[in-house]
């Protein structure tokens, strides 16, 4: 409960963090820095709390997968904001942390992590969740591209100064996309390979392994167009946005959601 | 503690008077060595730009400000009379506030123009060469530079577009990012293509081509900006390579369609093409920026960019000023209070040179002392004379913390400390 609790005190302080940035009455010192660091150590300490009441690492529910995932994005989130003309995109990721945590505060808490393969199984979500996290990236990032793409061909050029170039973002959709499905990709050979090596665990319809494989073929062939085809651009932020949009938040997210991790084998 | 700043500048002289008051690079050195021979000044700089002619220097004895203009005046050739009209006079916390606002390019034609940093650099090591720069100006200057480049990181007052070049370049770059190793492609000669061309050369963009009707201009355009020329009928091949191109033509018609530009893109790959349409009539028709990678800009979205950029500009100058301001109270503080601590340790010295004349004499009348009894002779009075002037030196530190230099004054001058020396520092 403590670590739930400090996870809930997390978010205020994100929250807190948001509304300080706006409030130019205080010094810049004051504006961003100890805020962010503030919220930042208080998440880490919700995660850490959560590790010592379960014993175990905080990948073994959905509450605390995505907490964990949550704190990475607003973590590099900072670390973004502080690059030239990256503001926005740092907001921008900043926010997506925020539903990612309001989502692991309201999401059903997990199973008895005593029943889970100790070394398999953390490796296995962990990586499933670094691809959500590339994906993630990829989906503010192109959210961001579209906006700038959109200014730009309307000519509407007030504060562009604040956005990245158009360039960049395309690039950095590339990086999040690539890095993102090959995580995605490990953390099912990892997963795959589990089940494989235990007979008894039934897979079964279950809803999980099948809104990854969706999300990894969606995303499978939105690298093969970029990489072969030559999609780039507004082409590729188009497709990354509907693919995290509909595939990750509403498909693989809700059954994670309504199901917990997996529902075979006694896992989630 | 004493600070002059005289000069001209485009703020109150027209430019056939700046010109004949320029002085040369080469004549600086001569200038400040005849500031010091003639005992005008004790120290100098001379900062000589397009846009303004200073001389920043301690003035020798009773020397002030009018006398500075006019031996400026007079020093390039001109009547004080008729100079004197247009030279502007600072004396003291003025004169450091009007350094200071030069240095951080806010006294500039083009606020924020970062040049003047560099020039007023330039300026301080010809008067550090020349010997004219003294313990004043070396405080003074050091801090002005610091204050430029504390304005500079602390505000946006230098990094908006406010040219049309800049503005290019800032357009171009929020499409591809930075300019090192990008290409680009000019087509015609006019001056507002050139201008751009020339911003993006200096912002690091790998290779420059210019396309023109006439071959030869288009030859000797290439060689003025280090660029090579092609024919003005090979612009679609140069499209298909290039990240940016620009018109600057008077054809007077369109060079870029959209139907000739589809293809092109096409087999491109859809790779983002900045087009910046600097001709009027235009020469890229509107209608190619709904193709997919293409960015089509026009000399009103320059302009656009500009105004903006100059409108930011004005908001972080107002930042700037508060800075400045900041800056100079401190920094005058600083100078007042190391004059008026070398005044006190003039009082000691006063007091130790009276001691000293007084032992001298008694000594005189005292032949049959030996040399240890001379020594505790010397010793007492060094006591009496420390402890008599610690309670005066204690006051006068006090005063000096407090900021009350007219009553530092009234007590130095009771205590028979002769009256500043206006170029007395502490070296």
């Amino acid at each position: 409960m403590i670590g739930l609790g400090l996870l809930g005190l997390a978010l205020l302080c994100h929250v807190a963090t948001a509304a300080a940035l706006r409030l130019e009455r205080l010094p810049a010192a004051l504006r961003g820095t100890p805020w962010r660091a503030g919220a930042a150590v208080v998440h880490a300490l919700g995660l850490i709390a959560g590790v010592i009441e379960k014993g175990a690492l905080p990948l073994e529910s959905m509450q605390w997968g995505l907490a964990s995932l949550a704190f990475w994005v607003v973590v590099g989130a900072a670390g973004v904001r502080r690059r030239p003309r990256m503001e926005v995109l740092g907001n921008t990721l900043f926010g997506l942390g925020l539903f990612l945590l309001i989502g692991a505060l309201v999401a059903p808490t997990g199973a008895d992590p005593t029943r889970l393969d100790p070394l398999w199984f953390p490796l296995h979500v962990a990586l499933i969740l670094g691809g959500l996290l590339g994906f993630a990236l990829s989906f503010g990032v192109s959210g961001l591209y579209l906006f700038v793409h959109r200014r730009l061909k309307r000519r509407e050029l007030a504060d562009l100064r604040r956005f990245p170039s158009v360039q960049a973002l395309d690039q950095w959709n590339a990086r999040a996309m690539g890095a993102g499905f090959v995580a995605l990709t490990a953390g099912m050979l990892v997963g795959g390979t589990w089940a494989l090596t235990h007979p008894q665990t039934s897979m079964g319809p279950d809803l999980t392994v099948h809104g990854t494989l969706a999300v990894w073929i969606w995303y499978a062939v939105g690298l093969y167009l970029r990489v072969v085809a030559g999609w780039q651009g507004r082409l590729i932020a188009v497709f990354s946005v509907i693919g995290f949009g509909t595939m990750v938040l509403l498909g693989l997210l809700a059954a994670l959601f309504f199901q917990g991790w997996h529902g075979f084998g006694g896992v989630g | 503690m004493r600070l002059v700043a005289v000069g001209i500048s485009h703020h109150t002289a027209p430019v056939e008077l700046r010109e004949q008051l320029a002085v040369a690079p080469e004549r600086v050195g001569e200038l400040l060595s005849r500031l010091r021979v003639e005992r005008v000044g004790e120290e100098g700089v001379l900062l000589s730009t397009c846009n303004r002619v200073e001389l920043y220097a301690v003035p020798s004895g009773d020397r002030g400000p009018d006398e500075l203009a006019g031996w400026l005046a007079e020093s390039s050739g001109l009547r004080a009379r008729v100079a004197g009209r247009h030279i502007y006079r600072y004396a003291e916390e003025d004169a450091l506030k009007h350094l200071f606002r030069v240095a951080c390019s806010l006294d500039s034609m083009v606020v924020g123009e970062p040049q003047i940093i560099g020039q007023v650099r330039d300026a301080y090591q010809k008067g550090v060469t020349a010997k004219a720069v003294g313990p004043v100006l070396r405080r003074v200057m050091d801090r002005a530079l610091h204050v430029a480049k504390r304005v500079r990181v602390e505000t946006d007052i230098g990094r908006e577009a406010v040219s049309v070049g800049s503005s290019g370049v800032e357009l171009a770059r929020q499409v591809l990012g930075e300019l090192d190793g990008k290409s680009a492609l000019l087509v015609g000669a006019g001056a507002h293509g050139k201008l751009v061309a020339r911003a993006m050369l200096f912002q690091g963009l790998g290779e420059l081509v210019i396309a023109n009707r006439t071959f030869a201009n288009a030859v000797a355009l290439a060689e003025l900006l280090g660029a090579s020329a092609v024919h003005g009928d090979e612009i679609g091949r140069y499209l298909e390579r290039v990240d940016v191109a620009l018109t600057s033509t008077s054809a007077g018609r369109v060079l870029i369609s959209a139907e000739m530009l589809a293809p092109i893109m096409r087999r491109r790959r859809y790779r983002p093409l900045v087009l910046i349409d600097l001709s009027v009539p235009r020469n890229i028709a509107p209608e190619v920026n709904s193709l997919e990678g293409v960015y089509r800009f026009d000399v009103d979205d320059l302009a656009q960019v500009a105004e903006q950029g100059a409108e930011r500009r004005r908001s972080a100058a107002v930042r700037a000023e508060q800075i400045v301001h900041e800056e100079v109270h401190q920094c005058w503080r600083l100078l007042v209070d190391q004059v008026a601590h070398q005044r006190v340790g003039a009082l000691s010295r006063r007091a130790d040179l009276i001691r000293q004349a007084e032992l001298d004499r008694a000594l005189g009348r005292l032949p049959q002392l030996g040399e240890r009894d001379r020594e505790l002779l010397d010793a007492m009075t060094r006591a009496i004379v420390k402890k008599l002037m610690n309670s005066p030196l204690q006051e006068a530190r006090a005063l000096i913390a407090q900021g009350e230099h007219a009553r530092l004054e009234s007590l130095l001058q009771a205590m028979g400390v002769e009256a500043a020396d206006p170029t007395e520092t502490d070296g």
